[in-house]
């Protein structure tokens, strides 16, 4: 027997329903692993809490941009600083850049677009060269250790999904995941700490493959929370904790295999579904590790996920100098 | 009900499991504290181990890690309340490879404890920093007593700085 209160609950969601469209499904209702798209209008802010005491500051924004998974509509750009669009054509990734000598308080970059994200399975891309995803960045490096545990993990298989495969569950199986930290990657102390998030997760799946002579590309990006588990509204910190990395390996014939291990591990009902695809809770906006910007910054970077700031030549600091947000309303979940 | 939260944070943390517990064979909880010669913001190469004559936290960390820079905070007001006599804090920033980044961190910051430059393999290696902030809490015979790496709640800081000044 159904009470008032829950028929009244039932009637609202199923006029919500009807009114709506069966493609667009309310969150709670959601099933992840059976989302197909996701649509957001989104505002990315950079705002400036404490101008850097150094002069000649220079400011560099990832910038996201359409490709096979994702589609990015309407970019607006609001700030006082003049801007360059620029990209590095060794890895395509785009950025915003400033350069200024004189920072104010509150001082503020925004980014507002429309953002919808397919939920990604393999890809081709005939244009990539595989051999250039074999090296390994200056974290990525192996050893004795992690040669020797592959080794014995994937004896004499050959076959890039299958190594994929016995390397996923190997890493699912022995780490375990910490969210409040950000990550160096380093695979070598990971194998032995067995312990880490999405970035550590992954240059230890990129090392133990690309010892296996199977090249492996970096994509990076920020996560949004899970369809099943959107709000209609919200805001969160772009910063390296909700920095989020995933990684594709190739199969041949130009085909890119895309795994997210440590979501993995964090989501068991997902463990399968993670293995060659990806849910649409994440903008992807630059690949590759040990990155240099456009124009060079002087710091290094690991991954670009957020704003990189430099002031006189060094790397500002986040939470004092500077902070990102990303404030996002739902347009849509198809099913 | 404020006093039931703090209690439980702290409890909670006490109680973490120790695969939380930052750990290896360089830095280990009952073995003498790993020290090196690192550079301060004066370009002086400094033997931070010198520097642990009381109880001290050596605290890793970088520019861009929010958390990190939260914890500053609270290091500061740990100092004021526990006073300098008793308690010392060693900064080592982890993307520093010269003075130049201590010297403009601890400009931006305020920052007034001791700060090293630690963009160094042996340094990273030994203390297993794979990921910041790491907090190893030493106590005054150089005997590392805990090692936490991850955000820290205030109340469960000055709980774990009560036990190495007590040590």
């Amino acid at each position: 027997m159904l009470s008032r209160r829950d028929f009244l609950k039932n009637s609202l969601l199923l006029s919500g329903y009807l009114l709506v469209g069966e493609r667009f499904v309310h969150a709670d209702t959601i099933d992840d692993s059976a989302v197909k798209a996701v649509s957001l209008n989104v505002t990315y802010i950079t705002e400036i809490l404490n101008p850097p005491k150094r002069k000649d500051i220079k400011i560099w924004i990832p910038l996201p941009y359409t490709d096979a998974e994702q589609e990015i509509q309407g970019m607006k750009i609001e700030s006082r600083l003049p801007y360059e669009i620029m990209e590095d054509k060794g890895t395509g990734n785009r950025m915003l850049f400033f350069r200024t000598d004189y920072l104010r308080k509150g001082d503020s970059i925004t980014m507002r677009f429309r953002f919808r994200r397919k939920a990604s399975g393999i890809i081709e891309d005939r244009d990539a060269d595989p051999q250039r995803y074999l090296r390994p960045s200056e974290w990525e490096r192996w050893d004795a250790r992690i040669t020797e545990f592959v080794s014995r993990l994937v004896g004499d298989e050959r076959d890039p999904v299958r190594v994929g495969r016995k390397i996923y569950d190997a890493i699912i199986s022995r780490l375990k995941y910490i969210h409040e930290i950000c990550g160096r990657g380093v695979s070598t102390i990971t194998f032995e700490e067995g312990l880490g998030r999405c970035d550590e997760f992954h240059a230890l799946f990129r090392s133990m493959m690309m010892l296996r002579s199977i090249p492996v590309r970096w994509e990076q990006g920020i996560a949004f929370p899970y369809p099943s588990e959107i709000k209609k509204r919200g805001e969160f910190e772009a910063d390296c904790i909700n920095a989020h990395s995933w990684v594709r390996f190739y199969v041949g014939q130009g085909r890119w295999f895309p795994v997210d291990v440590s979501e993995a591990k964090r989501r068991p009902d997902l463990r399968e579904y993670y293995f060659g695809r990806l849910v649409p809770n994440r903008i992807k906006v630059s690949t590759g590790r040990g990155l240099t910007l456009s124009p060079p910054q002087k710091g290094i970077i690991n991954t670009f996920a957020y704003t990189y700031i430099e002031a006189g030549g060094l790397p500002v600091i986040y939470g004092h100098n500077y902070r990102n947000r990303i404030r996002y309303e739902l347009i849509g979940i198809e099913t | 009900m404020r006093r039931i939260g703090i209690f439980i944070i702290v409890v909670f943390f006490i109680a973490i499991p120790s695969s939380y517990i930052h750990a290896s064979e360089g830095v280990g909880v009952g073995r003498p504290v790993p020290t090196f010669r690192l550079l301060d913001e004066n370009n002086r190469e400094v033997d931070f181990g010198t520097l642990i004559d009381r109880a001290t936290i050596i605290y890793f960390t970088h520019n861009a890690c929010h958390y990190c820079t939260q914890i500053i905070a609270l290091l500061k007001r740990a100092e004021k309340k526990f006073s300098r006599e008793k308690l010392r804090i060693i900064g080592i920033n982890v993307m520093a490879k010269d003075k130049e980044l201590v010297r403009a961190y601890k400009e931006e910051l305020g920052f007034t404890f001791p700060m090293f430059a630690g963009n160094r393999e042996d340094v990273l290696r030994t203390y297993r920093i794979n990921y910041v902030p790491v907090l190893v809490f030493v106590d005054s015979r150089k005997i590392v007593r805990k090692v936490v790496g991850h955000y820290i709640h205030e109340p469960v800081l000055h709980e774990i700085i009560r036990e190495i000044i007590e040590k």
